[in-house]
């Protein structure tokens, strides 16, 4: 017994003094709001980009799990993540977290109500008894934002529609409603607009119901005890990517974003206020 | 004397019961959004007929088929490690906690006080760590330790060792128990009483449970990527979310083949177990495989981490569990239970029609392709037949009853089709000699008897289904489960904790309950 | 004339268990089959049910041969005719209402007779063929709660249940007491006179053959080897039959059970 329980404490001792072997390389990860293999493609240009800026290896962690990425970075398992408005708000509520910089798109940014055409809804209030897909749960343009706008217009989800889903990502929520799994569902305007020009959506099946008003999304955010000249040069490789040149416009193209911005915790504050009010801070 | 009797006097009782498994049934219909019309809907028919034709041609590119293959592997040594960690956590719970140890089994002393505690109180960890689903302490764990495999396999080695540590005991107290007792009186002590009086004859019985376990793992682990813990699963669930039905069916294959090839292996070495030989290569051959998984799953975990002070932060979150949800909590147990019953009652039904032909009854053709589909409908997990269920029906609790339902008629087919073959076919026969047409020789010659041993099957099935019904929602298809993810996902531990400590509760009673009926039917 | 065999014989596995059989019976005629253990007694019973097809030879039952029939025909000539076995197949867990009710399978329709597994309403005459086998009291009880002569006596309540023109019995009274075993047989013929039905038993016991059948069949190694009328029946012709007789012990096969481990996981 005493040799079992030996075994099984050096294995374990052994697994967590390899894992804290330090490298000098910058742990990427980002929320899946999108296929995972989209991610990896549109982060590759960018983390090629960073590791000739910074001069260390950058190393991107795919994950499957919103909430996933916000532990690993509050438990500093990865260094710099992509979060939406509402996950940065859940890691700052559970440790030290920096904002770092933004798109200028996300100052103001939208979620938008699709719905499948066969429902024949013209409003909001026309989906009562419909089944309805928010993205991912603690998403921000999928979820929170959609949800606050709907309370707002007076809609418990809960109550007022047929049955509420969690499709997971923006793109499956597309998927979903096209396909009539579900009646209709709320994603984020900008991978819509992606769909629409590339053409994945079908316009006699999937049509756009309502826009929410704009409000603070996606940021770059790293873990609160990274090393400070780090992060200033972090923030300098993203400031420093100009839309007129052709090399970093390709990689801005791929973000969706015309340039990057400084961001600063107190943008999110609204996020904040309006995820207590949907009672997702509980 | 001729009119003694009449009337059947089991009359009202029979109607009785008959009208209260209606009544129960019922409201499960409307409870679970399950509507038997939609499915000889002509139109769902089309849908479902789109639905199908979207898993053909099957993805075949050579980097998804890598992809699948590494993740195939991982999924292995996962199971494999994950059993090998339940061993290492059930051998000395089962010896800490077997009857057949106790002091005073062994050489009639008194009870000592102290030693009785602590028996009852691992009993009751033991209890803890098998009525927490894999899936759920994947899902734990996924949050407190990181993505990845690490996860899967202490998901497995928790759960399971809980299982693993129940069981061992149970197989040491049914040896016989006069052995162990002279070695102790001899003065023995109780760890040579072990190997000495009880090893010897238990071995493999032990070895074959831990193998048939192993077994039962690699379905976990293929599902754990459902909830982010690597794996086939993990691939499955992205190919699932974007409705890619190519990658899809190309998966559910490879599953099929795992299962299947898992099947043959634990078969085989149990059946091998019957030679000494046997008993010596296994554990050497179960080493290798140990040692194998570990390194190739290695490189994984060095760089997840394994940040202990992470794990005890993310457990104290959990306390106090949240007290204002009885409501919610209520709900989401009669959502279970009505999934659970359903499913299994569905399952009953299409498990008896499947069982005819599986048990050779419509010639040899009809036996094998019956049989195909059965072990189809039985390999794949339920909670994978949830995530297809899901896009099938739609999200809710409708999935989960359909997902029982096909995975249970798998099971149960089987089941009901070895009773029909194992059963005396003479008064069948007769029946049909005195000129009886063949479905009312069966109903008067054959069904009574295995008839009780199907309702019997189906009750112990529905124990289960009540538990994989806590964990369907994981994937969409209702119940706690559903309830479980979404707090996880809002960092809402409070409440999570009460959920999970009613599937506990949920769990335990259903034992509890289900061990009482079968004592009382003897 | 109910039965008649032209110089059938059947083999099984490739063993010739009857060889060049011709009998008959005519309409009401009462006969006991005789001859030790292994002698075909049961398989040409057995042939008389329509259980097995002759290898050789032609059969003849009720005035048809029974594989000349389209399976129609075949089941309605079954229905006719009532087998009494050696051992009643009985299921288990089936209700003695349920196990007499079914000898009258082949006259019932489809939806009557599983309409009476739920809500059996027949009993009267249900209770009638069980209270002259003397089981009137147990026609709710379960047929794994009667002792073996209990189910034997259930098994002849449904083939009396059935009133066949022709009724074949396999050692109807092994199972039975001596005293019984007479009451049996005496009833089984007069239920056949009663009814005209014609009756073929095989009986272990030569003097219940003698005390109660007007012709006895002796059979042997496959082969019938006197057909007499009762008075012609002397010792010598009976120990001629039974010479060098060893007894034999049926082998009970083992009853598989399934594991616990295929219902969990």
């Amino acid at each position: 017994m005493k040799t079992l329980k030996l075994t099984l404490a050096t294995a374990l001792l052994a697994v967590s003094a390899l894992a804290s072997a330090e490298e000098a390389v910058l742990k990427v990860s980002a929320i899946p709001d999108e296929a995972p293999t989209e991610l990896q493609r549109k982060f590759a240009p960018l983390g090629q980009y960073l590791e000739k800026e910074l001069g260390m290896k950058v190393q991107f962690v795919p994950v499957t799990d919103y909430a996933a990425v916000v532990t690993a970075l509050n438990s500093d398992k990865i260094d710099m993540a992509w979060l939406g408005g509402f996950t940065f708000v859940q890691a700052s509520l559970h440790g030290k977290v920096v904002p770092l910089v933004q798109r200028e798109e996300d100052s103001k940014f939208t979620a938008k109500f699709i719905v499948n055409t066969a429902v024949g809804a013209k409003s909001l209030q026309d989906l009562k008894g419909k089944s309805f897909a928010f993205g991912s749960a603690s998403s921000t343009s999928g979820h929170l934002m959609p949800r606050y706008f709907l309370q707002k217009e007076g809609i418990k989800p809960e109550t007022f529609f047929k049955n509420v889903a969690y499709s997971g990502a923006h793109d499956a929520t597309v998927a979903w409603v096209a396909s009539g799994k579900v009646d209709a569902g709320a994603l984020n305007a900008s991978v819509w607009e992606k769909l629409v020009q590339s053409g994945k959506v079908d316009g006699s099946k999937v049509k756009l119901l309502a826009t929410t008003p704009p409000f603070y999304d996606y940021n770059w955010t790293v873990r609160g005890n990274l090393d400070k000249k780090l992060q200033a040069r972090i923030s300098a490789a993203f400031l420093k990517l100009d839309p007129k040149n052709p090399q970093d416009k390709a990689i801005l193209d791929l973000q969706r974003a015309s340039r990057f911005i400084p961001t600063k915790a107190d943008n999110y504050k609204g996020i904040e206020a309006a995820a207590e009010a949907a009672g997702l801070l509980k | 004397m001729l009119s003694s009797h009449p009337r059947d006097p089991a009359r009202w009782p029979r109607l009785l019961t008959l009208l209260l498994c209606l009544a129960l049934l019922a409201p499960s219909f409307s409870l679970t959004q399950f509507n038997p019309a939609t499915l000889a809907n002509p139109d769902s028919w089309r849908t479902m007929a789109g639905f199908v034709a979207g898993f053909f041609p099957m993805a075949l590119q050579a980097d998804f088929l890598r992809d699948v293959a590494r993740e195939t592997l991982t999924t292995l040594a996962s199971a494999t490690a994950g059993i090998a960690l339940a061993m290492l956590l059930g051998a000395p719970l089962a010896f800490a906690t077997s009857h057949a140890l106790q002091r005073h089994v062994l050489g009639g002393e008194r009870p000592a006080r102290l030693a009785g505690w602590l028996a009852s109180l691992l009993r009751g960890l033991m209890v803890i760590l098998r009525g927490i689903p894999e899936i759920v302490w994947a899902l734990l764990l996924v949050r407190a330790v990181g993505l990845g495999s690490l996860p899967a396999v202490l998901a497995i080695g928790l759960a399971y060792g809980g299982m693993l540590a129940k069981v061992y005991a149970e197989i040491l107290e049914s040896q016989t128990p006069g052995l162990a007792s002279a070695l102790y009186l001899q003065g023995a002590s109780r760890w040579q009483c072990l190997l000495y009086g009880l090893w010897p004859q238990a071995l493999p019985e032990l070895l074959s449970y831990s193998v048939y376990r192993w077994e039962c793992a690699i379905r976990a682990s293929a599902v754990m990527g459902f909830v982010g813990a690597g794996g086939v699963g993990q691939l499955l669930d992205t190919s699932l979310k974007m409705l890619n039905g190519g990658e899809v069916s190309t998966l559910l294959l490879v599953f099929l083949l795992l299962v299947s090839l898992s099947e043959g292996i634990s078969l085989l070495s149990r059946r091998a177990l019957a030679s000494v030989a046997a008993t010596r290569m296994l554990p050497a051959l179960g080493l290798l495989a140990v040692a194998a998984s570990v390194l190739w799953l290695w490189p994984g975990w060095r760089d997840s981490g394994f940040d202990t002070s992470a794990i005890v932060r993310f457990a104290r979150d959990f306390f106090p569990p949240a007290s204002d949800m009885l409501t919610e909590i209520g709900h989401g147990i009669v959502e279970t239970l009505a999934m659970s019953g359903l499913g299994s009652v569905l399952a009953f039904m299409a498990g008896a029609v499947l069982a005819m032909p599986a048990a050779g009854r419509f010639g040899t053709a009809a036996k094998w392709l019956s049989r195909l589909l059965l072990n189809v409908l039985r390999g794949v997990p339920d909670l994978l037949w949830a995530s297809i269920a899901v896009l099938a029906v739609g999200l809710g609790p409708a999935a989960g009853v359909l997902a029982l339902a096909l995975h249970t008629t798998g099971v149960l087919g089987r089941l009901f089709a070895e009773t029909l073959e194992n059963a005396d076919p003479e008064p069948e026969l007769a029946l049909q000699q005195a000129g009886a047409g063949r479905l009312l020789a069966f109903a008067y010659g054959q069904l009574p008897t295995v008839f009780s041993q199907w309702l019997a099957y189906t009750l112990y099935r529905w124990e289960n289904n009540i538990r994989s019904a806590t964990v369907l929602g994981i994937v969409g298809a209702g119940g706690l489960g559903q309830q479980l993810y979404l707090a996880l996902s809002l960092f809402q531990q409070h409440r999570a904790a009460s959920l999970i400590i009613a599937m506990l509760l949920l769990s335990w009673a259903v034992e509890q309950l289900s061990r009482y009926c079968r004592q009382r039917m003897g | 004339m109910s039965l008649r065999f032209d110089s059938v014989s059947l083999q099984l596995g490739g063993t010739d268990i009857l060889r060049d059989i011709s009998l008959s019976l005519a309409q009401g005629e009462q006969a006991a089959l005789i001859g030790p253990s292994g002698a075909g007694k049961t398989s040409l019973l057995l042939l008389a049910a329509t259980r097995y097809c002759p290898s050789h030879g032609s059969l003849n039952l009720l005035g048809d041969n029974p594989w000349h029939l389209s399976p129609r025909w075949l089941a309605g000539l079954r229905s006719r005719i009532g087998m009494i076995y050696q051992a009643a197949p009985l299921p288990a867990r089936q209700r003695v209402v349920h196990a007499v009710a079914a000898g009258r399978l082949g006259q019932m329709s489809g939806w009557s007779a599983l309409r009476q597994l739920l809500w059996p309403d027949d009993t009267a005459a249900i209770l009638d063929s069980l209270q002259r086998v003397a089981l009137a009291d147990k026609l709710w009880q379960r047929c794994d709660q009667l002792s073996g002569g209990q189910r034997q006596r259930v098994g002849i309540a449904r083939v009396l249940h059935q009133r066949p023109a022709l009724m074949l019995a396999d050692e109807p009274v092994a199972a039975l007491d001596p005293r019984l075993a007479d009451d049996t047989i005496r009833l089984l013929c007069e239920e056949a006179s009663t009814h005209q039905s014609t009756l073929l038993v095989s009986l272990h016991s030569v003097e219940l053959a003698l005390a109660y059948f007007p012709r006895i069949i002796g059979v042997r190694d496959g082969q019938i080897m006197f057909d007499l009328p009762r008075e012609q029946v002397h010792p010598g012709v009976v120990s001629a039959l039974y010479a060098g007789e060893r007894l034999r012990e049926p082998a009970e096969p083992p009853a598989p059970a399934a594991s616990r481990q295929d219902l969990r996981c």
